[in-house]
């Protein structure tokens, strides 16, 4: 019995290994984004394929030195869109204090599904003092 | 006991270490990450940022690679209203511009039997799931998820369908085909060699049966984009290292071999011959929203081994006809539009086509297909640096305006909120 538990607890972690080994690399994206005041949304222009499970996961910095102020005041929306630009996952509001901003939306009902397409979504906060930010976003549906 | 857990450890550990080979990780959730109520509306932005790069090219450069069927012309010049026109003009060669026509549509609906046979010949499926569709516009649609033996991908979504035989991996990644996108290197890749596997016109030919097998019409018009494997080295290098990606989260730098040489294939909806516009349009708060029709494949030595077909249409009977604007015409009343309006820093036309769009009536499956003139519009906004320096910085947006070749009317699109 004790032997049968051994070789189980052996084959899940085999399993465990196999599962996370797997997907070597996820289908990913990066693009340069713009977002103005009162612009409303700027949606990425190619879509990444998503080929693992899980969450959507980005990561954004400013694209040029003045991208986005990283005194934490200047604040930018960004959500997945689907590949026909339907809203697919949350929302999230973030600002910048220097360091690249990674992050996990977590899918609407009906999105999410394996070998479909993601595109990112940003919007500028309109009560920023500033006018503008300009995002290098990398994004892995 | 014990023992058992001494052998457990290695492979522990084991385990432990084969996580950072995975995909990206998902990094701590921030206590900002909220979740807002959902629009059931899809929305829409047509304004996309472009690169410097993009600003300085040539409209040679911008040209679209056309097909039979398809005429083309350089236009240059600066219209009254002081905007720019630098860009080739593509349009079907038989078109009557004293007589268009517009046409009633119907957003096509795969059939996942038929899909399944057309796609998976020869192959098994031993995985199959389906689930309800977010936002169907086919009441009681359902998403079908097939895997093969051989590993292959399907999926069919209602009014769309992906196949993936996955033996490419995620070769697109470094090639950015959009016109509007940053960064833009299409043109790398439109070289019009030809790969040994087959020709530009045979891989042509075959996807133009698949599709034809699929019930969806594609234009004469199309774009082949040749994916040698140095080629795509080279523009990965050079985005890798202009995107830091090294310091980006997980992203190992690519390297391709001449098996992954491919031809990457964007196809266009077809009307009369003319090409069915890919850019979305509507108003999404009106329930107007509609997308573009996306056709792309990727063809490699072992054939088909991508393809992804998004809102097609078939095409019903006449709605509408009558004289139409021609090129001349159309950038006149482009010139009206930019006359109306205070401009806000500069603009340039890089592209002009002639396509048909998918006007929503109501109903998204019911659809007016429209001729219409569409121009891509490099609009450079001046904005204060954020310094408080006084200085000024050019934000360059790419945007498309399009506008109803039977009425001259612009085709508006709400850019909508994130």
């Amino acid at each position: 019995m004790k032997l049968k538990r051994f070789l189980a607890s052996i084959l899940s972690v085999f399993a465990l290994m196999v599962a996370v080994a797997l997907p070597a690399s996820a289908d990913s994206r990066t693009e340069t984004l713009t977002a103005r005041i009162y612009g409303g949304a700027t949606i990425s222009s190619g879509a990444a394929k998503k080929t693992d499970y899980g969450s959507f996961k980005f990561t954004a910095q400013p694209s040029t030195n003045d991208g986005w102020n990283m005194n934490g005041k200047e604040w930018v929306y960004l959500r997945g869109r689907s590949q026909s630009n339907a809203q697919a996952t949350g929302v999230t509001r973030e600002n910048y204090y220097g360091s690249p901003v990674s992050r996990s939306l977590t899918y609407l009902s009906g999105y999410g599904s394996q070998n479909s397409y993601y595109k990112i979504a940003i919007e500028y906060d309109n009560n920023n003092p500033y006018e503008y930010v300009n995002l290098r976003v990398n994004w892995t549906p | 006991m014990k023992k058992i857990y001494a052998i457990m450890l290695p492979f522990c550990l084991l385990a432990c270490m084969a996580l950072p080979a995975c995909g990206t990780q998902e990094k701590p959730q921030s206590s900002a990450t909220e979740s807002m109520p959902i629009s059931s509306a899809a929305e829409t932005n047509s304004a996309a940022p472009v690169s410097s790069q993009q600003n300085e090219d040539s409209a040679a450069e911008h040209a679209p690679s056309l097909a039979g069927g398809m005429e083309s012309r350089q236009v240059q010049q600066t219209l009254p209203s002081g905007v720019l026109v630098n860009a080739v003009a593509a349009y079907p060669s038989a078109i009557d511009f004293s007589n268009l026509t517009a046409y009633a549509g119907t957003l096509h609906c795969f059939n996942e039997e038929t899909v399944k046979a057309v796609m998976l010949e020869g192959d098994t499926v031993h995985k199959e799931e389906s689930q309800e569709i977010a936002d169907s516009t086919f009441p009681g649609a359902l998403h079908y998820f097939y895997e093969t033996e051989r590993g292959a991908w399907l999926t069919v979504n209602g009014a769309s369908m992906s196949f993936d035989t996955r033996t490419l991996g995620d070769i697109t990644r470094y090639f950015y085909y959009h016109e509007d996108s940053d960064p833009y290197n299409g043109d790398v890749f439109l070289t019009g060699q030809e790969l040994s596997f087959a020709t530009q016109q045979q891989a042509y030919e075959s996807l133009r049966e698949k599709l034809d097998s699929l019930g969806v019409k594609i234009s004469k018009r199309y774009d082949c984009f040749t994916l040698e494997h140095t080629l795509l080295q080279s523009e990965a290098d050079r985005l890798y290292e202009l995107f830091e990606l090294d310091q980006f989260g997980d992203e190992k730098k690519p390297t391709y071999t001449a098996d992954q040489d491919c031809y990457f294939f964007r196809f266009y909806g077809s009307v009369d011959g003319a090409p069915i516009t890919t850019e979305a349009n509507g108003i999404s708060a009106n329930g107007g929203y509609q997308g573009g029709v996306v056709i792309e494949a990727i063809y490699s030595a072992e054939g088909i081994s991508s393809l992804y077909v998004a809102s097609p249409y078939d095409v019903g009977g006449v709605e509408a006809q009558g004289p139409g604007l021609d090129l001349d015409a159309a950038l006149g009343k482009l010139d009206e539009k930019y006359n109306s309006i205070i401009l806000d820093g500069t603009y340039e036309v890089q592209d002009i086509s002639f396509e048909y769009v998918p006007i929503a009536d109501g109903s998204s499956v019911q659809v007016s297909l429209t001729p219409m003139w569409h121009f891509g519009v490099l609009h450079t906004y001046e904005y204060d640096t954020k310094d408080g320096s006084g200085g000024t910085v050019g934000l360059p947006v790419y945007e498309h305006i399009m506008l109803d070749a039977l009425t001259g009317q612009e085709i508006l699109t709400d850019l909508g909120g994130v």
